[in-house]
């Protein structure tokens, strides 16, 4: 297993080092002036000249990419441009609140989908599986920019109980996850049902209700251990996701938050700060995937077999 | 059962969406209706109460850029940098510089100015401005110095400074009042120009940095040791909250968890006239919304197809779209806010008949086609309204959305003829009219490529004395050259709009926005 996670870590590293270079490829043969943005109304051919060189852009693209990944390696995403600050510094600041509404909305989101997944998977026909979906749906179909600001005039306008933005305690993360959380709770919540009924029909089961268990070991003990498989995966793919998708719901509630700064960053040219937070994302997404797959290896023994005996992914 | 559950949820589902629809519970008649100009009513205000010794929260709608004032060019960065650093000048509610860290200011002759500073002003380190803190700043790379045509500043003794220009500069003083004149410690300069961390920035303004969260809150305590007592801050700090979206800012003046939202979006306007809890004031900018005619273009070179334009823009129509009214008309290149404004240079009006006639007279009876271009929401709206109305006298427009940061390089290309842009004027029209019109922008902002020497004469004249009313004729008649021209179709004026908490005090707007926020108290 310890082989088999340094490897994938390893293969991180090529993929990480494509997505950077596609990026700033792209952030290269982009058509505006950076410096024209940067200098406004001061904005003349010398001075622009001036900066490109202070900056580096005057090199030619390869040695401008290199430049950047050989300072990678030395632990320096390079300094805005348009701020001068460190790119670093920027992404330490956001990541931690990024994380924290990751981690919010998944909470809300496992909460409200995987147990009514369940019960829907059990009881396929009845009102409250029907009810379920069509509120899954409900929460997919919304904007969560508009759902964002029904919550914050309801909950903290209406009725006071919560704050309009920020990221300040605990209640300040309740609407943000909750904003965030409905829109994933359909695709979770679908996967948990047809996972559970794809379990629930084979044979094993028939045999352990004819054994006289429970109903309750039936289905979390024998069924739901076998139907994790999929779930797992569609997490871990959830979670990538919620971190680098966040921008939306950032800026309703004014979380300091890595979408918010990458979207900024796009629109003002600042191409160090792009790729600094395309790095962070790609290396979290390598990890999240990874992490699902060392989950997998310990829900299903089966898994965790394969890759003790042979070593391989 | 089943089937009659499922309609009874769809009813229920189309009753409580149909609930929702509707207009909110506020009537914008009980505020007078109209939505246009400046004497807009307020909404119903509170009584004043609380010591005035209290933190006064202000929200943002983006971060400040840097505290290094070189970087950070904007209108919000200056709203914050002002309160931590002080210049020589400060500027008054029309934008009119006002001394600050100056005490005396005397011509020695045309080109030299000879400033004396106000002794014993303390920096947030404890050390004392010395003549040789405001040279060394003054003199930064990117500063003051590298735009204005400044040829020398000197240290004459430890409160005492000549600054020497090439030629009479009247507007010396608006520019030692913009935030780039910022002044900081040598020490200090010098130290984060090496380093590159302004991280903890030290000033001489009313306030100091207390603390600071990247893309969320900005702190600034009340400095005590400010150098005019009679003129400290009435709060005891100011907290500025970065908060994107607009209805958000709202709800939150609303619910009283901040004091003052500097970026109020029109779009909840009908929201709080209903609300006796907060309170809208507003004032007309210096930000003008124009059209400029890259004159290199075969149609575009000929005057009476500009002028055709001028008449053919309703104006008050663009107003209505692309600002739900909240702007004043504008027909001259210089905005109400700025020295020597004339309302109308061209007479000009919305008068479809003489644009038609004047394109007939332009031998484009037939019209053309072009490209118009914009860079924000607002100009596409903007653009949109143009098109219609130019498709009135046959001139098809088409519209290119573009990025900011594509105008240059789309300028130099020839590949901008009918440009929608905006410009923040400065209440000096030296700094107007030469960065817009004057030969030596043709490679930055002179969008139009328009080269008129009798202008260029103007702008020396206009420039030759310090006393205002010796200036404003000839700024009278540059108007009246460039309505004449109409390298330009100015549009409008922008409305800026502050929400604060009804009973707020101290609230100051100028045309830059609002600012004296030390006076802010309850």
């Amino acid at each position: 297993m310890g082989r088999y996670v340094a490897k994938r870590l390893l293969m991180a590293i090529p993929v990480v080092l494509g997505v950077i270079f596609i990026v700033y490829l792209i952030m290269y043969l982009t058509p505006g002036d950076v410096t024209a943005l940067i200098l406004g109304s001061e904005w003349t051919e010398e001075a622009s000249a001036r900066l490109k060189h202070d900056l580096g852009m005057d090199r030619p693209f390869l040695v401008q990419f290199f430049s950047y990944v050989g300072n990678i390696f030395r632990g320096s995403l390079g300094n805005s441009y348009i701020s001068r600050d460190p790119v670093l510094n920027q992404i330490a600041a956001r990541f931690p609140n990024t994380v924290l509404l990751m981690l919010g909305s998944l909470v809300v989101c496992l909460a409200g989908s995987i147990p009514v997944g369940i019960w829907s998977a059990t009881k396929p026909n009845s009102i409250l599986s029907s009810v379920s979906t069509v509120i899954a749906l409900a929460g997919l179909s919304l904007p969560a920019f508009w759902l964002g600001l029904i919550l914050i005039m309801f909950f903290s306008l209406r009725l006071g109980l919560l704050p309009a933005a920020g990221l300040d305690s605990f209640k300040s993360l309740i609407l943000p996850s909750i904003t965030m959380g409905a829109v994933n709770m359909a695709s979770a919540m679908r996967m948990t049902r047809s996972s559970m009924m794809e379990c629930i029909r084979q044979d094993y089961i028939r045999t352990a209700k004819a054994k006289g268990v429970s109903r309750r070991d039936v289905i979390y003990k024998h069924a739901l251990g076998n139907a994790w498989l999929p779930i797992v995966t569609t997490i871990g793919l959830m979670v990538s996701t919620m971190l680098g998708g966040a921008v939306l719901t950032e800026t309703v509630f004014a979380i300091p938050g890595m979408g918010r700064l990458m979207i900024t960053a796009i629109n003002t040219r600042d191409t160090p700060t792009v790729v600094g937070c395309l790095v962070v994302f790609s290396v979290c997404v390598a990890l999240c995937n990874l992490t699902a797959d060392i989950v997998m290896a310990f829900v299903d023994p089966r898994i965790r077999a394969q890759y003790a005996g042979k070593g391989r992914s | 059962m089943k089937k009659i559950l499922a309609l009874m949820l769809c009813v229920l589902l189309v009753a409580v969406t149909a609930a929702c629809g509707g207009n909110g519970s506020q009537s914008s008649s009980a505020s007078g209706g109209s939505s246009a100009g400046s004497s807009l009513p307020e909404a119903p205000g509170g009584e004043a109460q609380g010591s005035g010794d209290e933190n006064i929260t202000i929200l943002m709608e983006v971060d400040l850029t840097a505290f290094d004032p070189i970087i950070a060019p904007t209108a919000q960065d200056t709203q914050v940098l002002c309160m931590l650093n002080g210049r020589l000048y400060d500027w008054g509610e029309d934008l009119t510089p006002e001394m600050e860290l100056a005490k005396e200011v005397v011509n020695l002759s045309d080109t030299e100015w000879q400033i004396t500073l106000h002794q014993g002003v303390k920096f947030h380190d404890g050390s004392e401005l010395k003549a040789e803190d405001v040279v060394y700043s003054l003199q930064r790379e990117g500063g003051i110095t590298s735009f204005v045509a400044v040829e020398s500043i000197d240290v004459i003794d430890d409160y005492t400074l000549k600054i020497t220009t090439s030629s009479t500069y009247p507007a010396l003083p608006n520019m030692l009042s913009t935030i780039q004149g910022s002044i900081f410690p040598k020490a200090f300069l010098e130290q984060a120009e090496a380093s590159g961390d302004w991280s903890n920035p030290i000033g001489c303004g009313r306030y100091k940095l207390e603390s600071r969260k990247l893309g969320s809150e900005i702190v600034l305590t009340r400095f005590d040791d400010y150098f005019e007592e009679d003129d400290r801050a009435q709060n005891t700090s100011l907290t500025y909250k970065v908060i994107p979206e607009g209805s958000t800012r709202t709800i939150m003046i609303e619910k009283g968890e901040a004091d003052i939202n500097l970026g109020f979006s029109t779009a909840d306007y009908d929201v709080v006239m209903g609300n006796p809890d907060v309170k809208l004031h507003s004032n007309a900018s210096s930000t003008v919304y124009l059209l400029a005619f890259d004159t290199r273009y075969d149609f575009f070179d000929n005057k009476l197809v500009r002028q055709a334009i001028n008449y053919a823009v309703d104006r008050q129509a663009v107003i209505d779209v692309a600002c739900d009214g909240f702007a004043q008309p504008l027909y001259s290149v210089l905005p109400p806010s700025t020295l020597g404004h004339v309302p109308n240079p061209g007479n000009y009006s919305y008068d479809l008949e003489k644009a038609k006639a004047l394109m007939a007279e332009a031998g484009y009876a037939d019209g053309f086609s072009t490209t118009i271009t914009a860079y924000t929401d607002t100009l596409q709206k903007v653009a949109e309204m143009v098109q219609a109305n130019l498709a009135e006298i046959n001139i098809t427009l088409d519209i290119k959305r573009i990025e900011r940061s594509q105008r240059l390089d789309l300028r130099a290309a020839s590949q901008m003829p009918l440009y929608s842009g905006t410009w923040g004027a400065s209440n000096d029209p030296d700094l107007v009219i030469p960065n817009n019109f004057g030969e030596g922008a043709l490679n930055r902002y002179n969008w139009m490529q328009y080269v008129n020497p009798e202008l260029e004469e103007l702008i020396v004249k206009g420039r030759s004395s310090f006393d205002p009313a010796v200036r404003i004729p000839y700024y009278v008649e540059i108007q009246e050259l460039l309505a004449e021209d109409a390298v330009w179709c100015p549009l409008f004026v922008t409305e800026l709009f502050v929400l604060s908490r009804a009973d707020l005090q101290g609230v100051a707007l100028c045309a830059e926005g609002p600012y004296r926020f030390h006076l802010l108290h309850y």
